[in-house]
Parts: structure tokens; sequence; C-alpha cells
């Protein structure tokens, strides 16, 4: 069995609960009256997403297997990239430095998503960001599994 | 063609423990510079060193040797599972394992279900699946119980299940660790029966097993690990003895006397013609078997035996107990030796299923080519 059937295995099983979200956010949008504008970018944002928790289970799978404490670290990492990443709060916030955020890896990605659907205009800079920090972990993933794939067995 | 090539194996596990499994303390390590430790410092089991060996089509292969010598980790790496460190494996040809019990069971799923995930897994048609569904629902003899899931069988349960699954799906290479010959009493006897179509079906057969009688029975090579590295590889007979460091009793010489033989093997009536054999074999007799007939000799009867294939004008002769099968090709003259058990290329090169009478799989003497019935010659 090709190691990627668990990683696709784990993909799948998130994007199923992930699923179960949807309707919290028909709720929200009928409350608050937000029509979502019709983008080609959707899919295409949709598709990105995809890959990336692919490429994203895969490279954190690998380490996992090798480094016991790789969970907890993934766990504050996320704790702490939920409240620097514009999630509960807007970028027009910030006076000045709004740049800055590119630099985060899910802001862009969270925009190009979020954008169609708020009805917002996405920023020149934020799909090539995105598209830049998938390259950035396609890249990084592979040459991690491409070395480490025929050790991964002795790990677990 | 199918055939595994093991060249110069070497496997070692390295021992991650303690700091060598936190990603901080590591990468502190290797930033601080001043506490750096060698890239080789870590603790390496080395489980196999050196193993190089060829098999073709018709070896069975037992793996001997004491706890730790190697041969699970052996079976695992011919699996695939292992990459080797140094070396090279190579396997042709559809492997079928029975190492590991709950192998590709989901706990969640009904037994029905994890048969069809097994089924589809093989890659099999609808039609194939449920064929193995019946097949596997009457070995496991779970009634109801295979509409539930897996997690609420008893151990026992589970074992039944997955045995009967994991030997539901004929493979090309089987590889059988020793787990497959436990259980208790009376589901050792049907798996063992079980497993003895399977294992003649295979076109190679890699085992490892504690049971001499077992290795005598169904191999015809073995390898004896030690620490790793193969400490002795030859005919059967010759590793087992010096592994047990006595002889093999002689396996039931009783029953090879005349009077024991099956009917089949009988003093030659007058008018059967001889088969005069090449080196100096004695003269054999034959006679035409009622049509359909299969010629087959039960497990108990090690009687030397010929078969005379008129389709291929061949002459098999088998020498007891256990050993090869000789073939003789009155075209070529040069006489080959292939492996005792049911050579399924033979007679499947010939359009021909094999079927076989006799309840081991050296008997088999697949009834549409041995038309005829071979006798000893008259004392």
């Amino acid at each position: 069995m090709p190691y990627s059937l668990h990683v696709l295995r784990a993909t799948v099983r998130n994007l199923l609960t992930l699923a179960h979200n949807i309707p919290v956010v028909l709720v929200v949008f009928l409350l608050f009256r937000v029509v979502p504008t019709w983008s080609w970018t959707m899919p295409a944002a949709c598709a990105l997403w995809i890959f990336d928790s692919f490429m994203a289970t895969l490279l954190l799978g690998i380490l996992g297997a090798r480094f016991r404490d790789v969970p907890p670290i993934v766990a504050s990492t996320l704790q702490i990239l939920f409240f620097v990443t514009p999630i509960l709060w807007a970028p027009e916030l910030m006076k000045t430095g709004q740049n800055w955020l590119l630099l985060d890896p899910f802001f862009p990605l969270l925009e190009i998503l979020r954008t169609p659907f708020t009805g917002d205009i996405v920023q020149a800079a934020i799909w090539p960001a995105a598209l830049a920090w998938s390259a950035g972990l396609t890249v990084l993933t592979f040459a991690l599994f491409a070395r480490m794939r025929a050790r991964l067995a002795y790990w677990v | 063609m199918v055939g595994i090539t093991v060249r110069d194996l070497e496997i070692s596990f390295p021992l991650y423990h303690g700091n060598a499994r936190s990603l901080k303390k590591t990468l502190r390590n290797s930033l601080s510079g001043r506490f750096t430790h060698d890239e080789r410092d870590r603790v390496v089991v080395q489980a196999l060193r050196d193993v190089s060996f060829t098999l073709n089509p018709g070896d069975r292969l037992g793996l001997v040797g004491g706890n730790g010598a190697g041969k699970t980790t052996l079976l695992r790496a011919l699996a695939g599972i292992y990459e080797p460190v140094g070396g090279s494996v190579t396997v042709t040809g559809h492997i079928g394992t029975l190492l590991d019990p709950s192998l590709g069971m989901n706990m969640e799923l009904t037994g029905r279900e994890n048969i069809r995930l097994r089924g589809m897994f093989a890659g099999l048609s609808p039609a194939a699946i449920r064929s193995v569904e019946d097949d596997v629902e009457a070995f496991a003899g779970l009634g109801s119980f295979l509409d539930l899931p897996v997690q609420t069988y008893s151990s026992g349960m589970t074992v039944r299940l997955s045995f009967g699954l994991a030997t539901a799906i004929m493979p090309d290479v089987l590889l059988m660790d020793e787990w497959f010959m436990a259980g208790d009493a009376s589901f050792r006897q049907r798996a063992r029966k079980r497993l003895e179509t399977l294992v003649s079906k295979a076109d190679i057969l890699v085992l490892s097993s504690h049971m001499a009688d077992i290795m005598a029975d169904w191999c015809n090579r073995l390898i004896w690990l030690e620490n790793g590295q193969i400490r002795m590889d030859g005919s059967t007979r010759e590793v087992l003895e010096a592994y047990l460091g006595r002889p093999l009793e002689e396996p039931e010489k009783d029953a090879a006397s005349p009077d024991a033989l099956p009917d089949l093997i009988q003093p030659a009536p007058d008018a059967a013609e001889p088969i005069i054999l090449p080196e100096g074999l004695p003269p054999i007799f034959c006679r035409a078997l009622p049509a359909g007939r299969a010629f087959s000799f039960p497990h108990s009867h090690r009687v030397s035996g010929v078969t005379y294939c008129p389709a291929s004008r061949r002459i098999e002769t088998i020498r007891p107990p256990h050993a090869e099968r000789s073939i003789y090709d009155p075209t070529t003259s040069a006489p080959q030796t292939k492996s005792l058990f049911y050579n399924r290329q033979y007679h499947a090169a010939r359009g021909c299923h094999g079927g076989h009478g006799g309840h081991r799989p050296d008997g088999c003497f697949c009834g549409r080519h041995a038309q005829y019935g071979l006798y000893r010659a008259p004392e």
C-alpha cells in the first residue's frame, strides 16, 4: 500500500468533518444577509485548500512518525496562528503593515476563499502569496518524503 | 515469471528513545553547536546482514532460527514493508501475506464489510467477492455475528475471520509467519487443511515456523538464520537435522509397505506394457485408468510413484519421502528436478485446471493428464 493512501484517508476524513460546518456558515450568511458573489476563484481556492491539506498532512505525518512531540507543537502553533491570522478580526483594523500578514501562511489561503464569499475585493498580492506558500509547502514535503520514505516503516 | 531475488540484504533498526524522539531537543542540539552528538550516535540493531538467495517457481522455503534471528524481519522485507537499508529485494508476482492477523481489518466495519473491503483491495470482481464472502462465511462459522462490527467479536472469532479472509484469495507468492499454526485443536485442523490448499496453489512459499514437522512436510528448502545472517541454506532434511541436532525420524515407514499401498499401486497386470525409465530406474508398468479418475496418493502413502503424461509424453517419478519430483522428458532426456508439490504452471500451460485427488498437495496428479495408472514392477 502506498503511504499516500493513509494521507488521503486522513484528508478525506477531515474534509467530511469540515463539511459538517457548512450549515453554520449558511445560517450566519442568512442572519447577516451576506450574498456570496460567484467567481471562478472559488473552486480554484477549494482545490488549492484540498491540495495543501494533503501536503500538510503528509509533511506532519512524516514528522510525527519520527518525533513524538510534533502533535503538541502543532497544536500550540495552530493556537498562536489562529489569533495572529485575521480570523476573528479584520485585516483593515491594522493601521500599518498590513503587508506583513502575507508572511502568515494561513492569511492568503484564508483570503482567497473568504473574499469571494463575503463579496470583498481580493488584494492583488493575495493569490501569488497563496500559491507561493503552497509551492513552498509542496517542495518541502516532497523533498522530505523522497528522502524519508524508505525509513518510515522503521519509525512506527 | 514469478520469482524472488534477494541480494546482500541488510536491514537495521535505529532505536530512537528519549531525546532522539523529540523534535525540540533535536533542533536545539543541532543549533547550539557545542554539545552536538555524532551523527552515528544512535543505537542500531542489525536485524539482517548479507542475506542472499533466489527463489524460483515451485520453491517452498522455510525459515528456521531462534527468537530474534530475523525470520519475521526477512518476511517483512520480502513483503515490501521494510525497504532494504543495503542490498536489494526483487519480487515478481502477486504477493499474499499471512503475517499479521488483523492486517487490513477495520474494527468498526462488520465482518461482511471487511470481506468486501479485502476483495476490493485485491481487485476482485463483484462476483468473485461474493464467492469469497461465501467461502469465508462457511469457514469462519460466525453465523449472524458476520453482520456485526468486528470490535464486538471475541478474539477467537477475530482470528477465525481474519484467517479465513487471509486464505481466501490465492496469491502467487505466499509469505507466512508462524502464528498461523496457532489456535485451538479443532480450529488448527481445519486451518491446516485450508492452508494446504493455499500452499499447494502458490508458486512460491516462504514460511517461518518452529515446528519441524510442518517444515518437513511443506518445504523443500530451508534457510537457518542466526543473528541476522544465514547460517545454513540447503535441503529441508539436512538443515533440519543440523538445526535440531538430531536425525529426523523417518516418517511413517510402515505406510510404505506394499500392503498399505493405495489400490492404484498394485502389481502390474499381465497386459501392462513396461516403460523403461532412464538412469537405471526399475521398469514401470502402466495401465489406462478409468476415465476421469484421478491418480492420487493419500498423505500416509509415501510410495515411489510414477506418472506418465501422454499429453506431454513425460514421465514423472517421485522418490520418498519428500524428495524431488524428477521429470523425464523423453525428447530431451535431461532430467529436471522439480518440487514435489503441485506444479500449477505445468498444468496451466496445458490448459488444465489440475484438480488433484489426494488431500495432500504432493498428491497432485491431475486427472486429465495422468490417464495411466502406474504400477510397480512385479517382484
